[in-house]
């Protein structure tokens, strides 16, 4: 019983010290507003806002002390020393006001509370604590000690020796040396960039930018996609909707090499059925051709995961991408080997003949897959110049300095408009990093990330986005308007200006329910002239504008129509276009 | 025990008592340090104590009076905390080993708990927040 209460206690106090290990504490600033995002809450903060970030040596090195116990000698002289520092901090002060003949009450103000802090600190830390009483008996039975003296100015004076020791100490260990750095990144779609945090390190800024709050202009991407919406409206308005075998025939012809390489496996495995029937074939060539098969049954997986794979392509698949692609390329280079290995076989039998169709089948097939893999490398490497990139950005850089405990700054501050662009979704990555360095030399020093903060950045509270998609509009009263097309629904392009919220507390609403509400304004063509018509009316949106509803009125030929636009993010037989806005 | 500027107030007639502590605590620009009990633990506070009173900050002088049990003078100290807003001061009497009256307005404040420690860091932080009590009516 008493073992299973001592268990108890101790889960619970690993529970303790483990929520409460906290190293790096993030305040927020923006317009005059300050708040410290809590580790336990939503990690989001304003995309413009400053960010002050605190390091807690204590924390620091709790955290160093539990996860590296070879380093516990130097780690226990410099919490000693940073409690001595911290303790001490205010030295300056307390001695000028000793040494003051007259101070004003509010200098005595000050001191009184520098020192009710002071001795609040020494009598919570049990080492200082204890210096603390041997330094006092010393000071009074001291000889030198005479009425007048000031008991501070002895302790003050004597802590500060011991600071000088264990600075002394520290340096005679030479193993078991560590540094601090602190660091940040930001991670967006198209890979990830340094961050500059001020006092930390000295990577320069990016270009200055605000991400604007009230946008009420389409960008030349908008109006670019508006222009583009238009010309699919009106083409989707005259003819028979095919999209979906127009993609059939799009994704046959993009796979063509493929369906080569299938078509010589399928061939093989006939030919080699015929030929078995005769029993001509001798045992080692069946092998090879057997291997052959497998090697093309590989490649052809391998390459359909790496089409899946780009078609999805994100910087989190980046890295699989790569791996997938250079399989890919191996398991090619697998059957050039294997048809080598086959063709010299086969030459030392006399059954090159009845093997000549299917071998000039192959080498066809071969040089058509080797054009079509050059390609993809060709493609895929520019995702790997962005891999690259990403790999370099997260490598620790000269700029990011190292300190050890005792000179790490306790702040540093990141403006984040000084992070170039970036948009709603970003991620902010804070790590506080313990290098130690090799001891062997012209190898690289061992890094370990001791704490990480990952936060979204995002514009928080009411905004304006313009969005552009294509509408289905339905008008009121069809038959009144005696339209030359009998559908319900027409095709229009159109743009809004949404009013967005950003929330500070909900992951799930920026990032999935995100409702917009606003002015639509739309170009259909109800009578199919040729010449749009202006329609403007309200719009609500929702689920990252993939739906929007919303009732406009029709300038030019005075009617009603309400409408709705699914923009989904990815193609869908049965859609003219699915694509996002902004 | 040398003590220098510690009283030891008189268990045996509480007039006596009474008046002596009225003497200190009509004394301006002194803090008056009172310690209660009569245990090793305080017995060692005391030399302590007295040793600090020896120490002067902005020309107020320090003195220590030793109470060495929880009778003698209760009624006037119970008086003098219930007027007290410092820390502590709405704790049980018999559960305060120390505190000190401020130099001016004879406030109690730096109340030390039995549970608490009698360092020459706590004893100090006792001076000086009876001290700082009445910054406020210092003329420098």
């Amino acid at each position: 019983m008493i073992v299973l209460k001592y268990a108890i206690t101790l889960v619970l106090f690993s529970i303790y010290t483990t929520a409460n290990c906290q190293i790096i504490t993030v305040s927020e600033s923006y317009k005059g507003d300050k708040r410290v995002v809590e580790i336990d809450k939503a990690q989001i903060i304003e995309i413009n806002s400053t960010l002050e970030i605190q390091v807690s040596k204590e924390k620091l090195l709790l955290a160093i002390k539990s996860q590296f116990p070879q380093l516990n000698e130097t780690v226990e002289l410099e919490s000693q020393l940073i409690r001595l520092q911290q303790a001490l901090r205010n030295q300056s002060a307390v001695i000028s006001i000793l040494e003051n003949q007259m101070p004003s009450a509010e200098e005595q103000k000050t001191f009184f509370e520098i020192m009710d802090g002071f001795l609040t600190e020494v009598q919570s830390d049990p080492i200082l604590s204890s210096r603390y009483e041997e330094l006092s008996a010393e000071f009074f039975t001291n000889e030198a000690f005479v009425r007048g003296n000031s008991l501070e100015s002895y302790i003050i004076s004597n802590l500060n020796n011991d600071i000088s020791t264990i600075k002394a100490e520290l340096k005679t260990i030479e193993t078991n040396q560590y540094n601090v750095s602190v660091v940040a990144y930001k991670k967006d779609v198209s890979g990830g960039d340094r961050v500059h945090i001020q006092n930390y390190d000295t990577y320069s800024n990016r270009d200055f930018f605000t991400v604007e709050r009230w946008v009420t202009s389409l960008s030349a991407e908008d109006q670019q996609q508006l222009e583009a919406l238009a010309e699919i409206a009106k083409e989707n308005n005259e003819r028979e909707f095919q999209l979906f075998q127009t993609l059939k025939a799009k994704l046959i012809d993009e796979f063509g090499s493929l369906s080569c390489v299938i078509a010589f496996k399928n061939n093989s495995i006939d030919l080699i059925q015929n030929m078995e029937l005769n029993d001509v074939i001798p045992v080692e060539i069946k092998v090879k051709i057997s291997a052959l098969q497998s090697a093309i049954h590989q490649f052809e997986t391998l390459y359909q995961i790496l089409k899946t794979d780009l078609r999805q392509w994100n910087i989190g698949v980046l890295l699989q991408i790569k791996n997938r692609a250079l399989s890919v390329v191996d398991s090619l280079k697998n059957i050039d080997t294997n048809i080598s290995d086959f063709k010299t076989l086969l030459s030392q039998t006399d059954l090159a003949a009845d093997f000549s169709p299917l071998l000039n089948e192959f080498n066809t097939c071969y040089i058509e897959v080797q054009t079509n893999i050059k390609k993809l490398e060709n493609g895929i490497s520019l995702l790997f110049g962005l891999q690259t990139n990403y790999i370099a950005n997260k490598s620790i850089g000269d700029e990011v300095l190292s300190f050890s405990l005792d000179n790490l700054p306790d702040k540093g501050f990141i403006n984040l408009k000084d992070t170039g662009k970036r948009q709603n979704g970003d991620e902010l990555l804070i790590e506080a990093i313990l290098r130690i360095p090799s001891k062997v030399e012209n190898t690289p020093e061992q890094i370990f990330t001791l704490e990480q903060r990952e936060f979204t950045i995002q514009l928080i509270g009411a905004r304006s986005e313009v969005a552009v998609g294509l509408i289905f509009a339905n008008p009121f009263n069809k038959d009144d308007l005696n339209l030359q097309s009998n559908r319900d629904f027409f095709y229009a392009p159109s743009a809004s200006i949404l009013l967005k919220f950003g929330s500070s507390k909900s992951y799930f609403y920026n990032e999935f329910i995100d409702f917009g509400v606003g002015l639509n304004f739309a170009s259909p063509d109800f009578n199919t002239d040729g010449s749009p018509e202006f329609g403007v009316g309200l719009i609500t949106t929702a689920f990252k504008d993939i739906i929007s509803i919303g009732i406009n009125y029709n300038t030019t030929i005075d009617n009603f129509y309400w409408f709705f636009g699914i923009n989904l993010p990815f193609n869908l037989p049965g859609l003219p276009v699915n694509t996002i806005k902004n | 025990m040398n003590l220098k500027r510690t009283t030891i107030i008189p268990l045996d007639d509480a007039a006596l008592a009474e008046s002596i502590f009225k003497s200190f605590i009509e004394k301006e620009m002194m803090i008056i340090m009172v310690i209660i009990g009569d245990t090793e633990t305080v017995r060692d506070a005391i030399t302590k104590a007295d040793n600090l009173a020896l120490l002067s900050y902005f020309k107020m002088e320090r003195w220590v009076l030793w109470i060495r049990n929880y009778n003698t003078l209760s009624d006037t100290f119970k008086v003098h905390l219930k007027a007290s807003d410092a820390e502590h001061s709405d704790e049980e009497y018999d559960n305060i080993k120390c505190f000190c009256f401020s130099p001016i307005l004879d406030q109690i404040d730096g109340i030390i708990l039995k549970n608490g420690q009698l360092s020459y860091a706590s004893l100090q932080q006792s001076f000086f927040r009876a001290q700082s009590h009445d910054i406020p009516f210092v003329t420098s």
